[in-house]
């Protein structure tokens, strides 16, 4: 009974080996989610009724487990400063940060056009992302997995 | 910057890759580095980053959001505009927007107590009058303006009146002048702020600044319906005045009795009177 039980605690110990090794990426894309999200709220503000930055940052609904601090930091420091608290892919970082640095610098077509190429790119490298950080958590949780069963197999 | 300076200075101009100068007793006066008057040659410059930074910053970091006020060539901050120009963009004639801003110029405005008694202590005497104050520009008009409209809201020397401020790029009431005793219109046409006003607040008196053919119909409407007028317009002398087509079919339908021209010696405020 011991046997069992210590060799269900070792599988179990990898998976959750496996799911911590896999946590970054998935903690990226809901992140890369969250700021397609906002950016679309940003431009449906601005081309709806002109509403000043700080204004639309507080009427957005943030995913408080994966964007508390960078909520924070936006509403207090802005977009540029807050971009940096996040774990984005850099083909979803320097589109952002180059967003980031233009908003609110010029006028409402201008920053339209900017935020439509800007989410543009997000909902591509999102879509992508997703996919390979899909495949990716599978093939290393079930690397972790067998690793566990090979792990009991030798112990006992 | 010397004090004596700054307690005179009228206009600070900002220009992309360009001078940076102020206006302060009638002189357009260049700072260097160090805050202190010099030539043209030696004056401190601004960069275009230092410039863009300076829009953001007026526009409270959402330029997009004074889309209208830009293209109307200001943008209204709480102590008065920031007159704006550049690179203008047209559409069937007329202004669709400022696609670059290169020249920033933030006026210094001024509430002077008292300043209109002079023309208070005249509708005490002969009762209110529409009043045209005129002066070129920079000349304090506006300072006029301000002073006579809260003295009447506030029965300062005659008895408290309903005023109402078509006040279009917020200028004319300062945060700390109002104290909730007049009713303000900002951010729209004079035309239309006029005729709002007249129709939903019942003013005794409405104050505009700076009236433009535009405004000449609701002028006149108001003044049929018992409102006095007291407003504003640039020109040098009387007969300047005279030759503007618009304020000459607001004098002969009968909307001011009193005019008054603003001027200023050594940056000292004054005006005098004429009634009509």
């Amino acid at each position: 009974m011991k046997a069992i039980a210590g060799a269900a605690l070792i599988c179990v110990c990898f998976f959750l080996l496996g799911r911590k090794a896999t946590e970054r990426d998935r903690t990226a894309v809901k992140q890369l989610y969250e700021i397609l999200k906002l950016t679309r709220h940003i431009k449906d503000c601005i081309s709806i009724s002109l509403t000043p930055l700080p204004d639309i940052y507080d009427s957005f609904e943030f995913d408080k487990k994966y964007m508390a601090d960078f909520e924070k930091s936006l509403k207090t420091k802005g977009l540029a400063a807050a971009v940096e608290q996040l774990v984005l892919p850099e083909e979803a970082y320097l589109p952002l940060r180059e967003l980031a640095l233009a908003l609110g610098k010029t006028d409402s077509e201008n920053q339209c056009k900017k935020l439509e190429s800007t989410i543009g790119i997000l909902e591509t490298v999102y879509r992508e992302f997703k996919q390979t950080e899909q495949q990716k958590s599978k093939s290393i949780q079930a690397l972790f997995s067998l690793a566990g069963a090979v792990a009991v197999i030798l112990m006992f | 910057m010397p004090n004596e300076t700054k307690r005179i200075t009228d206009e600070i101009r900002l220009r992309k890759n360009g001078v940076f100068n102020i206006f302060a007793g009638g002189k357009n006066l260049f700072p260097d580095e160090n805050g202190r008057i010099c030539r043209i040659e030696k004056a401190l410059t601004v960069t275009e980053k230092e410039f863009e930074e300076c829009v953001f910053l007026l526009c409270k970091g959402s330029v997009y959001s004074y889309d209208d006020s830009i293209r109307r060539g200001y943008i209204p901050i709480p102590y008065g505009r920031a007159g704006v120009c550049g690179d203008g963009v047209t559409e069937m004639g007329k202004m669709k927007k400022i696609k670059e801003i290169t020249s920033v110029s933030l006026r210094v405005h001024r509430n002077i107590e008292n300043y209109g008694r002079k023309i208070i202590n005249i509708y005490k005497q002969e009762g209110l009058k529409g009043t045209l104050i005129y002066s070129p520009p920079g000349m304090g008009k506006t300072t006029l303006l301000r002073s006579v409209g809260l003295m009447l809201a506030r029965g300062e020397g005659i008895r408290p009146y309903k005023v109402g401020f078509a006040d279009e790029r917020e200028e004319i009431i300062l945060p700390d002048t109002n104290l909730g005793i007049a009713d303000v219109f900002s951010g729209c046409p004079k035309h239309i702020a006029v005729e709002m006003l007249t129709r939903t607040m019942s003013p005794e008196v409405i104050i505009c600044d700076e009236i433009t053919p535009a405004d000449t119909e609701e002028l006149v409407h108001s003044t049929g319906t018992g409102v006095f007028l007291i407003c504003s317009c640039h020109a040098e002398n009387k007969k300047e005045l005279e030759a503007k087509p618009h304020i000459r079919i607001l004098m002969e339908k009968g909307c001011f009795g009193l005019l008054s021209r603003v001027k200023r010696e050594n940056g000292v405020y004054g005006y005098v009177t004429e009634v009509l």
